[in-house]
Formats: C-alpha cells, sequence, structure tokens
C-alpha cells in the first residue's frame, strides 16, 4: 500500500492492463483457470458446477479488478479470496451442494496431527466432529489435510503468514479434541 | 452434520474437464452484459419489437448495474479524491532485536515487543524495519485518505461515525510484513472523543468491507505511562543505500590513484660513463615507468659493487623499485649464488634525447590522469560529507522533535479527559475506533447538483453528507442521490467526487438555502474545487469543517 517496488513484473502489467481494458483480462483468466477449477472442484459435488462456479469466480474478478491492489501476495491468493466467497455464498443460499472430497489417509493424517492413535480413534466420528467445524475453519483443515497445501500457500491464500495459519490450525485441532473424546467415550 | 456431501472416491480432472469449460468469450459477454447499461445500447433505442419485454430487461439489468455500482464503486477501494492532500504517513525506524515504544506526535503510543514482525515466509526479522503510521482523527482526514465509511453488517449498510482510526504497516527493504501472532504491536491511540459506544473494526481490503473486531477498546489513561521517558525511541534514519555506493566509488578511486602512482615514469639519466653498465631484460607490464625507453641500461650505485660480477653466468635476474626512488633492487640468481645489487637505468648519450620527449608525454599523461581522479575523488569525498552533515543535521532535528513530542506528551498527561483507544494489530493495515449508524433522516429528497460559478449541471459519482459535530459522512452512489436522506435540524453539509474526479463542496450556508422550502428534489449549488492546495489544512478549510 505505502511502498511501490520501482518498475513492474510481468503480472504486474497484466493486471495493469486488464484493469484498463477487461478484454485483456484473458491471459490471467488463461494462466489461473485450471487453479481455480481444481480449488472449486475440491468443493462441489460435480464436474459441471465447479466450471459453472469458476466463470462466476472469473466474473466478480474481471468486475472488482479496478479496485484490486497489490499487497506483497500473489494475484493468485485475490482469486481464491473471491473463490471461498463465491462458494460460502452459493453454500449459504443453498444454491449448490457443499462437496467435501478426502480419502481415508487424509483423516487418518488429522488423527496422527492431534496426538491420536489411529487404533483409538475412528476417522467416522472425526469427519462427523470435523464438519461442525465454522466454514473458514474447515477450510483450513480442508486445504492442509485433504489437498494437503503446504503452509506457505494456505497463507498465501488467506494473506496470512505462515506462523498464524499455523497457529490456527493448531488451535481448531485443539478446540476439536474434546469433543472428539467425547464421542469416542460413548 | 452440515449439509455437506462427502465423497472418498473424486474422479480426478481430466485435460479434457480442464478445457471444456473454459470460455473468456462467454465470460467477457457476462461482463460486459453487466458492466454496460442498457440504456446506452442501441437496441434501447431502435428496439421496436417487445417494447414491454425491454422495459422489464431494461429495469433488471439498470438495478444490476446501480446494485454493483452501489456496493462496490467504479474506483479504487482506497482511493484519495485529492491525492497530493492525501493524509502523510510518519516514517519510524524500528529495531525488531528489542521492546521498543514510539511517541507518535499526537501523544498516541505504539508499543512495539521484540521480534514483532516476520516475512512473508513467517520468518523473524531481525535489524532494522521502516513502520509506516498515520492517524485519523477527523472526517475530513478520512475523506483526503478516500477510505471508505460503510459498514455492511449482515447485508444492512451502516455508516461509520469514528473516534480515530490508524494505518499502519512495515516493510523491511521495500517488502511489506507481517504481524507476529506471539508479539503483538498494541497502538494506544490519543482519541477526540470519550464515548464508550465505539468498537474495533479492521478494513479488510482483499474482502473490501469493515471486519468487526471486538467491543470498546478505551481507557481513561496510558497503561504505560511512567515508561514513557525511558522508552522513547526516534525514528533512525535508514541505512542509506546512496552512501554505502558513495563510499564503495572512494574506495574504487582510491585505488585508481594508487596504481597510477606507480605508473609516474621514471625521468631518464644519462650514463656515467666512468662506471660500469649492463643490460636486462624489463617486462613492460611489471615495469612500465622504464619499459617505455629503447636501450635502456642500468649503471649499478652500489659502493660494495663488484665488477668481476659480471663474468659470472646467472640463470635469472629479478627486479624490484627501491620503494620513493628512482632506483632498482636487481637480484642475479644461479643455482650456486644469488647477488644482489642497487643499480639506476641509465641511457646512452644517443638514446637519452629521444627517451626525454617519451618521458615528457608519459609525465604529461600521467599528471592528467592524477589530477583528473584526485577531483574526482575530492567530489566524492565533499558530497559524502555533506551528506553525512544532513543526516547529522536530520537526526539532531528529530531528536528535538522528539523532546517537544515528550513535552507535549507530558503535558497531555495532566488533562483529565484524555482518552486512549487501544488497538491489539493482529494484521497491519487501517484499524478504526468506530460505530455503525444508520443514515439521518427527517428529510428524503432527489439531489441533483448544479455549479455554483457556471450554473451548468454537473454529474456526480459519490456524494458524502457530513452533520456538524458529528465524525461522520454519510456516503451516497450516484444510485443512491435519487433517495438523499438527510436531518434538518443538524447542520449539514455536502463533499462530492464528480464524474470529472474532481472535489465538490455545498457549503452549510448553502445547503440550509437550497433545501429550505425545497420539494421533493433538490438542487445543490456545488463549488467545485479547480485550485492546488499548498496544505491538508487549506483543503480542510475548503471542505468547511
Amino acid at each position: 500500500m505505502q511502498t511501490q517496488a520501482p518498475g513492474y513484473t510481468e503480472e504486474e502489467q497484466l493486471i495493469l492492463a486488464a484493469q484498463r481494458n477487461p478484454e485483456k483480462f484473458q491471459p490471467l483468466y488463461e494462466k489461473y483457470y485450471a487453479a481455480i477449477l481444481r480449488f472449486v472442484y475440491q468443493r462441489t459435488v460435480s464436474k459441471e458446477d465447479a466450471q459453472d462456479i469458476t466463470q462466476q469466480v472469473f466474473l466478480q474478478a474481471m468486475i472488482n479488478l479496478p479496485k484490486y491492489e497489490h499487497r506483497g501476495f500473489p494475484f493468485s491468493s485475490w482469486l481464491y479470496r473471491i473463490a471461498i466467497n463465491e462458494l460460502n455464498q452459493i453454500f449459504r443460499k443453498n444454491e449448490k451442494q457443499r462437496g467435501v472430497n478426502l480419502e481415508e489417509k487424509h483423516l487418518k493424517d488429522v488423527i496422527e496431527e492431534m496426538d491420536y492413535s489411529t487404533a483409538t480413534a475412528d476417522e467416522r466420528i472425526l469427519l462427523e466432529v470435523i464438519t461442525t467445524l465454522p466454514e473458514d475453519d474447515f477450510t483450513l483443515i480442508e486445504m492442509r489435510f485433504f489437498e494437503k497445501r503446504a503452509f506457505k500457500e494456505i497463507a498465501e491464500i488467506l494473506q496470512s503468514n505462515e506462523a498464524a495459519v499455523k497457529m490456527r490450525l493448531y488451535r481448531i485441532l485443539e478446540k476439536l479434541k474434546p469433543e472428539l473424546q467425547k464421542r469416542l467415550n460413548n | 452434520m452440515k449439509n455437506f456431501k462427502i465423497n472418498t472416491h473424486q474422479p480426478p480432472l481430466t485435460d479434457a474437464d480442464l478445457q471444456s469449460g473454459k470460455d473468456f468469450g462467454s465470460l467477457l459477454k457476462n461482463y460486459q452484459a453487466i458492466k454496460v447499461p442498457f440504456f446506452k445500447t442501441a437496441k434501447f433505442w431502435w428496439g421496436s419489437a417487445g417494447a414491454l419485454a425491454t422495459v422489464v430487461a431494461a429495469v433488471l439489468l439498470l438495478s444490476k448495474a446501480m446494485t454493483n455500482e452501489h456496493t462496490q464503486g467504479t474506483t479504487a477501494f482506497i482511493n484519495p479524491p485529492l491525492p497530493m492532500s492525501d493524509i502523510p504517513r510518519v516514517s519510524y525506524a524500528v529495531n525488531t532485536i528489542s521492546d521498543t515504544v514510539i511517541l507518535h506526535t499526537s501523544g498516541s503510543r505504539i508499543i512495539i515487543p521484540a521480534n514483532a514482525f516476520l516475512d512473508k515466509s513467517g520468518h523473524a526479522i531481525n535489524g532494522t524495519v521502516q513502520l509506516h503510521y498515520r492517524e485519523f482523527h477527523e472526517i475530513s482526514d478520512v475523506f483526503l485518505a478516500g477510505i471508505p465509511m460503510v459498514y455492511d453488517s449482515a447485508g444492512e449498510q451502516f455508516h461509520f461515525e469514528t473516534a480515530g482510526m490508524i494505518d499502519i504497516t512495515a516493510y523491511n527493504n521495500g517488502l511489506p510484513l507481517f504481524t507476529n501472532p506471539l508479539s503483538p504491536i498494541r497502538v494506544e491511540m490519543v482519541s477526540q472523543n470519550s464515548a464508550d459506544r465505539f468498537n474495533t473494526y479492521y478494513l479488510d481490503t482483499s474482502a473490501q468491507q469493515w471486519k468487526y473486531i471486538a467491543q470498546g477498546n478505551f481507557s481513561a489513561t496510558s497503561t504505560n505511562a511512567d515508561s514513557v521517558a525511558t522508552t522513547l525511541s526516534p525514528a533512525q534514519p535508514e541505512a542509506d543505500a546512496s552512501t554505502k555506493k558513495q563510499n564503495a566509488e572512494i574506495a574504487k578511486v582510491k585505488m585508481e590513484i594508487s596504481a597510477i602512482l606507480k605508473e609516474k615514469p621514471v625521468e631518464p639519466r644519462k650514463v656515467d660513463k666512468t662506471k660500469s653498465r649492463f643490460t636486462i631484460k624489463v617486462d613492460e607490464k611489471e615495469f612500465p615507468e622504464i619499459a617505455v625507453y629503447s636501450n635502456l641500461k642500468f649503471q649499478p650505485e652500489d659502493k660494495n659493487y663488484d665488477p668481476s660480477k659480471a663474468a659470472t653466468l646467472w640463470e635469472d635476474v629479478q627486479l624490484k623499485r627501491v620503494a620513493g626512488t628512482d632506483k632498482y633492487e636487481i637480484t642475479f640468481m644461479s643455482s650456486k649464488e644469488t647477488y644482489t645489487i642497487i643499480a639506476a637505468p641509465v641511457l646512452e648519450e644517443t638514446d637519452y634525447a629521444e627517451a626525454k620527449k617519451v618521458y615528457d608525454k608519459k609525465f604529461e599523461e600521467y599528471t592528467t590522469k592524477l589530477t583528473e581522479r584526485k577531483q574526482k575523488e575530492a567530489t566524492l569525498q565533499a558530497e559524502l560529507e555533506a551528506k553525512a552533515k544532513a543526516a547529522d543535521e536530520k537526526i539532531k532535528q528529530e531528536i528535538r522533535e522528539m523532546e517537544e513530542r515528550r513535552k507535549s506528551y507530558e503535558a497531555r498527561l495532566q488533562q483529565t479527559e484524555l482518552v486512549y483507544r487501544t488497538f491489539t494489530i493482529q494484521q497491519f493495515g487501517i484499524w478504526n475506533a468506530d460505530c455503525p449508524s444508520r443514515l439521518p433522516s427527517g428529510a428524503l429528497v432527489a439531489a441533483k447538483f448544479t455549479d455554483s460559478k457556471s450554473g451548468q449541471p454537473i454529474t456526480v459519482n459519490q456524494c458524502y453528507l457530513v452533520e456538524k459535530g458529528r465524525n461522520a459522512m454519510y456516503s451516497f452512489t450516484a444510485a443512491g442521490m435519487s433517495r438523499f436522506s438527510f436531518n434538518p435540524k443538524s447542520q449539514n453539509l455536502i463533499w462530492v467526487i464528480t464524474n470529472q474526479l474532481k472535489v465538490g463542496v455545498v457549503h452549510q450556508e448553502q445547503f440550509e438555502k437550497n433545501t429550505r422550502g425545497a420539494g421533493a428534489e433538490v438542487r445543490f449549488h456545488l463549488e467545485v474545487i479547480d485550485k492546488k492546495f499548498s496544505s491538508t489544512d487549506e483543503v480542510k478549510e475548503f471542505l468547511g469543517i
């Protein structure tokens, strides 16, 4: 916001061009389409839904591009934020069903991270507990364990820093423990 | 469980999937359909069939366009209307290793624990960082900084009244830094409003909205007032890259001078015919000062010179100039012995005249080169000294200002109504002590604007209603001005941004005059700013608040 590095990167030039002329948005669209589609597909139940929502994400990006300002995060993180907002809005209005795509081993990873042994904890129960989390917390678990994203990448998407993301994730896992234990005892 | 559909066998996306949904043409078409108001298209004017459907479509599209405009605006999210009069930031250099307390000119305190700054990768910064800071206390500050004051709470729009706002960011080598959640920075901002209805909000520029953070934020006095005197930390000048460059340049010039001195030509001497002399081959790279002479000879100057050594067959010879003289130490070597003498380079009578010419030319070149380099060194040195003096003066000035601030701060501590509002900085950016309020009520009109000088209508992009005595501004977009509400009992004035991106003002007296006895439509007479201001205070005076 305050310090403008002299000169522009190639991507910044593309953004500036697209801010002036929406038709110039195409290179950015081409560059990030696949990443955003994958991100959306992870959270939806069909490829068609994912494709529709991805188009909607890029439409919002075009509308809001004149207001975009570089704040030290990659342009992609801005697109991910729009995607998260768009998905949240769609799920809130029940326009489409929220999909959770995972493999059993992903839940095992969560259990291990919580310092439980897979013998004592049950993946099904864990899934029940996880899905009661607020959407933001669930998304963090999803990005870290189901999508296997690095903390650095998650931090960029959430426009935060690695330390803060790690801390938030570990707090969420700590928060889950009593509920998980309660259900395991029952 | 929420309405989740858990899927453990999701088919992966194929290349065909990635391609089939991609359609920039259709995206652009959708974008244009939203962005271009229908009434501007040819279809609106020339379409004859299905007139009713066209009207319905136009209303829908206009409504969509207005909604977008109302909620998103058409320019950058933070957009100072008069960039030259934006509220300036103060830059503080902060040593990240130790705890620091900065006393801002307003009397606010920025309390920075050690290790408060992280880089993009989450690593703590060790060293000096630049902290940029500014405050907004009056609504005109907020207006000039171009900060939006509309707050969306669960879909309902409110307008902020502020008890003070801060903008805090940090950089290291030009790159933005991040807060460390384990060592949060705390800002105790001096507030001019002692009411307790103000909560803490953070401006999320990515989501383009204010985020509610916490309830309440004020205390009657600073938490650590006593420690101020010992922990004040004036801004230190940032390590100057150009100074380092200049120092390197001076070092380079000094080395060049030293190399030139080594090349000082040796003035040719005529041979002393009474003494013996000998010839050796001189390397022109190693001894350029004598290698320029043809038929150079050496004449021993050594009292202990042994002429019988001339008969020895030497296998190698080494030459070394005797420092500060024109003489050379020559060492002859063989497998059996080593013999060293001091000798002077000389020329036979026949070679001397030519050698003198060469010398005169070389000496002139040498003098010119040396003078030029020495001048360069002197210039650089003078520049560096001037810069050091200026930096020294800057530090002294900062210490003086710091002292003033300390005095001002101590004077403030004597005031009984001093209020601080505390922000715990979880993220760098804009933090606000605010209270959401609804649009004023009492009168509802359609607002139109006319240039007070020319009498011509003016199209306005954004309009801000300001009530004197209340630190709030109520914003109306072009679409919202058809339902312009105000409280006739308040002292109102209007600031606008025209479609030419100029700032205009309807002063309080003009507002009253224009609204008195007006019907459903009020035509406001606008004074459009077409002058350059020399200071922020001058702009504020013009804004009438």
